[in-house]
């Protein structure tokens, strides 16, 4: 809990900072506090879980090793927003505050033991993403964005409201254990109230997610935010939104697997194959990578999917592969995008001549979403089919390899068009921090990908 | 909770329905009896918009400035401080100084945006 | 006795009445008016489910700031851009009405799917609270309750609340704010 104090107080304190015209100083001081906070809670990890203030929030392994990896994405992000906001407005400090708030929530859906608390946790980190996707007020692209977030955000969160509202009429609690409880003691009379309010729950949930049929907001407002804020958002708060929704379940929900399981299975296959077949006809990178994160969306889905013991392991190898790999695309997008302008394929025809260690990175980054194997990508997807092949048959499995197939297709693109399409350009000048954020992701991504134990024993 | 109940407690809030009814009774009601007993003599001049005998130029609805919205955008969020206040200040003595503690903290943050904002200039209007 | 009944048939049949028209008409200042009429008439119905707090707060927030709020924003928009939105959907077969259409049936579905499985029989903790005497009756102070719960138990999602309203008032003055012209 003091990690999350310790944040919030950052952020009135870097909205000060802004005040004060200290600018030089915010993005150490940023680094800092979230350092901080990691150490804060790396301290937590080996003592003993008990839920804190009243049950409210629960600091458990699961909690700590979500909190850390979002921790550790922020922290990437920021390093990429050296001369990134500057280039929007003056008002810099008040988007790293934003950002850490986001954060916060973040963390709070992470690690919630109460309704109440997953509720304002989606809050904290949706209001912030609301202004930070419209910070470009000039920008056509990004004002609509930004309307479109928030009222299917605000949309959304009537679903998932009136599913805890449901939830509480049939248990008369908030709480998660007494929720557990309530389908322990009574599994042949629960309230129909109950099977209602998981289903507006997931209805909730899989927007927030992304997951289709609620994901016709994703492409539009992910093209629509500046490249930066749609990194943090594909990656932290996708993390997050996916830990809140298997935390819940994983707590609450598996002795009525048998009834939610079925829809969910129904939204796993329609994001699947919307995502990628969608991702496949793109002709603009960012467009690409905003329905190929639908489609890992879907890929997420099956940790859910196949509940188990197994599964808390197998969202967060996933889903740290997935946001390491993002966060290197959206780096080297930013560059491509500020050399030419644009952000189509055609923008990476020839990189690979002039700046080979970015074209690099991006191969692996690419291989890693793909998940060709070496990479952390294939330990993610392998962890997940696995849980699929221990639960379901093999149509599944099969469906969901067809899948990974159509994704090797458009991800290749790329790296054919910065290997093998010649064009002429300038060199692209790269900075310090991006060029450690791309040997950090880099790096990762191979070191997971050929030593899974250093992420998959965390859970 | 049963039926008799619910109903029990509405007929306290009988003199507020009582009260809208005389309020909305007496604007229609005015409007109403104006018109009927009211004489009735219909020239261009009279069903013009009066503009102290100027020409009347343009459309009434003109788009105003941006700062009236931020004005009450403030007003609602204070108002949601002050509905979080009330159940607090009714059992104030029972919370003691922890609990003004507490309301302080809540206060704070606000607070602090709210300084922010002045300071942003947010509120000049130039 | 009948009295009361009658006022809460009215209360009911205004709140839906006012809220269809609410989403049917096409003058948008009109049917911001109108809504009004329902925040005020589901005000009147919270009352009867002696939650005097929520109506309290539904009256103070929703019908004295919100809808201002709304009325303001109305009037900074463009008169030719909102006509252009209003002659947009003819038909009530348009297509952006059919998604509109499937998710109100199906909600309606869960809903009223619900309320038919629920009948008489009430969840467990209702019925033991009741026969215990737990409940609430006329001449309690709701708001006194929620204040203990919410300075005691909720504390944190209290004070987190507070992070939800200053960014709000962040994003107030975002957008409010002009942007030199590049």
């Amino acid at each position: 809990m003091s990690a999350i104090i310790t944040l919030s107080l950052l952020a009135v304190l870097l909205l000060y900072l802004g005040l004060f015209k200290a600018k030089k100083a915010l993005l150490p001081v940023s680094l800092l506090g979230l350092l901080a906070a990691i150490v804060l809670y790396s301290i937590q990890w080996d003592t003993d879980a008990e839920p804190l203030y009243s049950g409210m929030v629960l600091f458990d392994h699961f909690a700590v090793a979500f909190s850390i990896l979002s921790l550790f994405i922020t922290g990437l992000v920021f390093l990429l927003s050296r001369d990134y906001f500057d280039s929007i407005s003056e008002h810099v400090a008040e988007y790293y505050a934003l950002i850490i708030f986001s954060l916060t929530g973040a963390l709070l859906v992470v690690s919630f033991h109460n309704l109440a608390m997953l509720f304002i946790g989606i809050e904290i980190m949706s209001v912030a993403l609301y202004i930070l996707v419209g910070i470009r007020k000039r920008d056509f692209s990004s004002n609509e964005a930004a309307l479109k977030y928030f009222l299917m955000g605000a949309f959304s969160t009537g679903f998932l409201l009136f599913g805890i509202t449901l939830i509480y009429g049939a248990t008369g609690s908030f709480d998660l254990t007494e929720i557990k409880n309530y389908l322990i003691a009574n599994p042949h009379s629960i309230s129909p109230l109950f099977y209602s309010g998981i289903l507006l729950l997931i209805i909730g949930l899989s927007f927030k997610v992304g997951a289709a049929p609620f994901h016709f907001w994703t492409p539009d407002v992910y093209e629509g935010a500046p490249i930066l804020i749609t990194t943090f958002m594909s990656t932290v708060v996708k993390t997050a939104a996916f830990a809140g929704f298997l935390r819940l379940f994983l707590t609450c929900f598996v002795p009525l697997q048998d009834f939610w399981a079925p829809v969910l299975l129904v939204i796993t296959v329609l994001t699947l194959f919307i995502g990628n077949i969608s991702a496949l006809a793109q002709q603009s990178f960012k467009r690409m990578l905003a329905y190929s994160s639908i489609s890992h969306a879907g890929y997420m889905l099956f940790g859910i999917l196949s509940i188990g013991a197994a599964s808390a392991g197998a969202i967060f190898v996933y889903s740290a592969a997935y946001s390491i790999a993002s966060v290197v695309a959206f780096a080297v997008l930013i560059l491509v995008k500020r050399s030419r302008g644009s952000e189509h394929f055609e923008a990476f025809n020839g990189l690979a001549a002039k700046n080979p260690y970015l074209a690099f990175t991006l191969s692996v980054a690419m291989l890693s979403l793909a998940g060709i194997p070496l990479t952390a990508g294939f330990v993610g997807k392998f962890m997940m089919f696995s849980g699929v092949l221990a639960n379901y048959h093999i149509v599944l499995l099969l469906l969901a390899v067809l899948n990974a197939a159509m994704g090797i297709y458009y991800y290749f693109r790329v790296i054919v068009a910065m290997y093998f399409r010649p064009a002429d350009r300038e060199e692209v000048t790269v900075n310090a921090n991006y060029k450690a954020v791309l040997f950090i992701g880099a790096l990762l991504t191979i070191a997971i990908g050929i030593f899974p134990s250093l992420l998959a024993g965390w859970l | 909770m049963t039926q008799a109940e619910a109903v029990n407690t509405s007929a306290n809030y009988l003199p507020i329905l009582f009260q809208l009814i005389v309020a909305g009774g007496f604007g229609v009601g005015t409007i109403i009896i104006t018109h009927l007993i009211g004489p009735k003599v219909k020239t261009e001049n009279k069903l013009g918009s009066f503009e102290s005998g100027i020409e009347v130029i343009g459309n009434a609805r003109q788009p105003f400035s941006i700062k009236y919205f931020m004005v009450a955008i403030l007003f609602v969020l204070f108002d949601i401080e002050v509905i979080f206040m009330y159940p607090w200040a009714v059992n104030f003595r029972q919370f003691g100084l922890s609990g003004l503690l507490e309301m302080f903290i809540f206060m704070a943050l606000l607070l602090l945006g709210f300084i922010y904002v002045i300071k942003k200039r947010a509120l000049e209007w130039d | 006795m009948t009295a009361e009944l009658l006022i809460f048939y009215v209360l009911a049949a205004s709140a839906l009445v006012s809220a269809l028209l609410v989403v049917s008409m096409k003058n948008l200042a009109r049917a911001l008016f109108l809504l009004f009429v329902t925040l005020f008439s589901v005000a009147g119905l919270f009352i009867f489910c002696l939650a005097d707090f929520i109506a309290l707060t539904q009256i103070m927030v929703y019908v004295g700031g919100v809808l201002v709020l709304m009325l303001f924003a109305f009037m900074l928009s463009n008169k030719e851009l909102l006509n252009d939105l209003q002659k947009g959907l003819t038909g009530f077969f348009a297509l952006p009405r059919w998604q509109a259409l499937i998710i109100t049936a199906g909600m309606g579905f869960i809903l009223i799917h619900m309320a038919i499985n629920m009948g008489s029989n009430l969840p467990k903790w209702v019925t033991e609270a009741a026969r215990e005497g737990k409940i609430f009756t006329p001449t309690d102070h709701t708001e006194k309750h929620i204040g203990l719960q919410l300075m005691t138990r909720y504390l944190l999602p209290f004070e987190l609340i507070s992070l939800v309203l200053l960014m709000a008032l962040m994003g107030a003055a975002h957008l409010t704010r002009k942007e030199p012209k590049p």
